[in-house]
C-alpha cells in the first residue's frame, strides 16, 4: 500500500514538473524542517527498540547528534477553492522510509450567508491537538508531545471524508461555533500500541503503510490468529467504516474549548494480515485559553475503551495534560503536567496492559534568527506497567530525558 | 460702499466658519469622543442635490488587515481591493446590500466591485479570520469621516439635511439622526447615550515561525 502511494506521488512530481511554469509555481508551496537533536537520557531501551522505555530516544544515543526530524510538507492550490496538500516526515533509523503523515484534498467554498465550509477527502489528524499548531502536525510549544498527542501520533488517523462547519457567532469579532465530521476507514488496529506499549511522550510520527516494533506479551502467544512482530496502525480489516464528531466554540487567540468523539467502529472478532481489529471508542475534550497574548493555558482530556478478540484484551484508557506557555519576545516557557493510565478489564493470563504514570515537562525555546528555533527540554516520567516484569525490569520506572534541538525551518 | 461692505461681509462670515461641524460627546458628561474612521453623512431633502456621479475608492489589504478599516463610498461607487501583502487573501462578504467573493493572489487585483445598493457592508476574508472591514454604502455624495472626535464638511450645499453618524463600537440601538437646516455654517453635536462596544480593528497577530497562522 505504502509503495503505491510513493508511486503514485512520483508520478505526480513528474506530470507537476513537466507542466512547471511559473504560474504553477506561484501555486505551490513547500515548506519543511529538520530537527538536530541532541539527547541525555536516563531510563530503560526505548520501546523503539523493544524496549521498556516510553521514550523515543534512550542511553544508546547520549551523548550524540540525531538528525530527529526532517520533515516536508506540499501545499498546491488547484483552484480558488481547492488545493493538496501532502505531510511527511524521516526519521533516519526510527524509520523504514518517509512516513506520509498527512495527504488530502481541501475544498473551501463560500456557500451561503450564514456559515463557511471546508472539506478534506484523504488522509489526515482529527483537528483536536491544541498543541501541534506548528507546521507538519509538530507542536509549537515543546519538542516532545503530550501522551495524548504522542498517541495519535503513533496509531491514530482518519482516512475518509470530512465536512466542518463554521458559524459566526454573536456581536463580539472572532466568536465562531464550528462542527466537524468525520468518516473514515484505515484504523482499525488503532488501540493496539496503547493496549501493548501503554502511553508514551515523543514526537515520531507514524505514516500511512507505517509500521512500528511490537514487544509481545507471552499471553499473545496462545491466540488463534498470530500477531506480527510490527505494529502496522493504519489498515482496513472488516470494511466497516468508523466516525469522528466534534463541537467547538473560539474566539480566534482567546479561547477554544472543543468536544469530540470518535468510534472506530471496528469489528474485535476480525483479524488480516498480522494486525487484530480493535474497536476504539473515546471522548476527547479540549480547551485553550489565551490569558493574556502571550501567557496561555490549555489542556486536553481524553477517555475511552479498545477491545480485540472478543474479550481477549479489553481495556479503559484515560490522559490528560495541562500546559502553560509563556512567551517573552523570542523566548518561550512551557511548562506541562500530564496523568494518563490503561485500566486492564480483561482476564487475559500473562497480558496485563496496566499502566498508570505521570509526566512532567519544562521547555525553553528561543527564536534564534528567522528560520531558526532552539528547544531545551527536560522530560521527567514516573509510571508502573506490570508487563514490565517480563523484560526484567520493575514495574515501576522513573524515566528522564534531556533534549537540546536545533529546528531549521523552511 | 455699500456694495465694498457687503462683500467685506461674506468674505469675512466665509473664513468665520464655513462649514459644518459635527462632533460626538458623551451624552451624560458633555466630554468629546474620540471616534477616529466615525462616518457622517448628510441626505439632502431636496433630491435634486443627489446628482453627482459616485467617485471610486480603494479597500487595500495590508498587513493582513483591511485598510482602511471602514470606507464610505456612495451608491455606485467602484471599489478595487488591491493587495499589498505578500500572503494571498480571500475577500467576501454576506451582506444585504452586496454578497461577493474575490479569491485573490498575491499581484494579480480583480476588476473592480460596484456598490450599486445603499447598507452596510462587512467585508472578511477566509484565510485569515481576524480581519474585518467596513464599507458602507451611501446614497448621497455628502459624507465625511471623523479624524479623531470631529468632521468639518466644508461642502454641503446650504438646505435640509438628514445628518446621520456612524461606527461599528456604536450600540446598534443608539440612532444617531438629526435635521439641519443648513445655511453654509453651523455645528452638530451627536450626543451618545449608550456605552461604545468594544470593538476597534483587532491587530493581525504577529508571525511567529513555528507557528501556524490561522488559530
Amino acid at each position: 500500500m505504502a509503495l503505491a502511494l510513493n508511486r503514485i506521488l512520483f508520478v505526480w512530481a513528474l506530470c507537476l514538473s513537466f507542466n512547471a511554469s511559473s504560474e504553477l509555481l506561484e501555486r505551490l508551496e513547500v515548506h519543511g524542517q529538520a530537527d538536530l537533536r541532541w539527547v541525555y537520557a536516563d531510563g530503560e531501551d526505548s520501546w523503539l527498540r523493544r524496549g521498556a522505555g516510553s521514550n523515543r530516544f534512550d542511553e544508546h544515543q547520549n551523548n550524540t547528534v540525531q538528525l530527529a526530524d526532517v520533515g516536508l510538507g506540499v501545499d498546491l492550490d488547484l483552484s480558488l477553492q481547492s488545493s493538496l496538500t501532502i505531510q511527511g516526515h524521516y526519521y533516519g533509523s526510527q524509520t523504514e522510509g518517509v512516513e506520509i503523515t498527512e495527504a488530502y484534498w481541501q475544498y473551501r467554498p463560500l456557500l451561503n450567508q450564514s456559515y463557511r465550509s471546508r472539506y478534506r477527502l484523504g488522509l489526515f489528524y482529527p483537528a483536536i491537538s491544541l498543541e501541534n499548531r506548528s507546521q507538519l502536525w509538530s507542536s509549537a510549544y515543546v519538542t516532545n508531545y503530550s501522551a495524548i498527542n504522542s498517541w495519535m501520533a503513533e496509531e491514530l488517523r482518519l482516512v475518509g471524508a470530512e465536512g466542518r462547519w463554521d458559524w459566526k457567532v454573536g456581536q463580539r469579532q472572532g466568536a465562531n461555533f464550528s462542527v466537524t465530521a468525520t468518516v473514515f476507514s484505515y484504523n482499525d488496529p488503532t488501540g493496539a500500541v496503547l493496549a501493548w506499549k501503554g502511553w508514551s511522550n515523543h514526537d515520531r510520527q507514524t505514516g500511512f503503510g507505517g509500521s512500528l516494533p511490537l514487544q509481545a506479551t507471552p499471553g499473545t502467544g496462545v491466540t488463534v490468529n498470530k500477531q506480527d512482530t510490527k505494529y502496522k496502525p493504519f489498515m482496513e480489516i472488516d470494511s466497516r467504516p468508523g466516525f469522528f464528531v466534534s463541537a467547538k466554540w473560539s474566539q480566534s487567540r482567546k479561547y477554544k474549548i472543543e468536544l469530540a468523539y470518535y468510534d472506530n467502529r471496528a469489528k474485535d472478532t476480525e483479524f488480516e494480515h498480522g494486525q487484530y481489529a480493535w474497536h476504539t471508542e473515546f471522548y476527547h475534550l479540549g480547551v485553550h485559553r489565551f490569558l493574556t497574548e502571550d501567557l496561555e493555558l490549555f489542556g486536553q482530556y481524553i477517555n475511552g475503551s479498545t477491545s480485540m478478540g472478543n474479550g481477549f484484551v479489553d481495556n479503559q484508557f484515560e490522559s490528560v495534560y495541562v500546559s502553560l506557555a509563556r512567551r517573552w519576545g523570542r523566548n518561550r516557557i512551557n511548562v506541562r503536567l500530564e496523568h494518563a493510565r490503561v485500566e486492564d478489564l480483561d482476564k487475559t493470563p500473562d497480558d496485563p496492559n496496566d499502566d498508570i504514570g505521570n509526566s512532567l515537562t519544562l521547555s525553553y525555546s528561543y527564536l534564534m534568527a528567522k528560520h531558526w528555533k532552539l528547544n531545551s527540554e527536560l522530560n521527567l516520567r514516573s509510571s508502573k506497567q506490570s508487563r514490565r516484569l517480563y523484560q526484567n525490569v520493575d514495574k515501576q520506572l522513573s524515566e528522564i530525558q534531556y533534549s537540546l534541538s536545533m529546528r531549521y525551518f523552511f | 460702499m455699500r456694495i465694498i461692505v457687503g462683500l467685506i461681509v461674506v468674505v469675512c462670515s466665509y473664513y468665520a466658519q464655513a462649514g459644518l461641524l459635527v462632533s460626538l460627546k458623551n451624552g451624560k458628561s458633555g466630554a468629546l469622543i474620540k471616534l477616529p474612521g466615525a462616518v457622517v453623512w448628510a441626505m439632502p431633502k431636496d433630491a435634486s442635490l443627489l446628482t453627482l456621479p459616485p467617485k471610486p475608492a480603494d479597500m487595500e489589504q495590508r498587513n493582513r488587515q483591511f485598510n482602511p478599516y471602514i470606507l464610505p463610498v456612495q451608491q455606485g461607487a467602484e471599489v478595487i481591493f488591491p493587495n499589498r501583502d505578500r500572503t494571498a487573501h480571500h475577500v467576501y462578504s454576506f451582506s444585504k446590500p452586496i454578497t461577493f467573493e474575490l479569491p485573490l493572489y498575491k499581484k494579480s487585483t480583480p476588476k473592480p466591485v460596484i456598490f450599486s445598493k445603499p447598507g452596510l457592508v462587512p467585508l472578511g476574508c477566509n484565510i485569515h479570520d481576524w480581519m474585518i472591514g467596513y464599507i458602507l454604502v451611501l446614497e448621497t455624495p455628502f459624507f465625511g469621516q471623523f479624524e479623531t472626535s470631529s468632521l468639518m464638511m466644508d461642502e454641503l450645499p446650504e438646505g435640509e439635511f438628514e445628518v446621520k453618524l456612524w461606527h461599528p463600537a456604536i450600540d446598534p440601538r443608539e440612532s444617531l439622526s438629526q435635521l439641519v437646516q443648513y445655511d453654509g455654517t453651523g455645528t452638530l453635536v451627536f450626543n451618545l447615550t449608550l456605552p461604545l462596544l468594544g470593538t476597534s480593528q483587532p491587530e493581525a497577530p504577529k508571525i511567529y515561525v513555528d507557528e501556524l497562522e490561522d488559530y
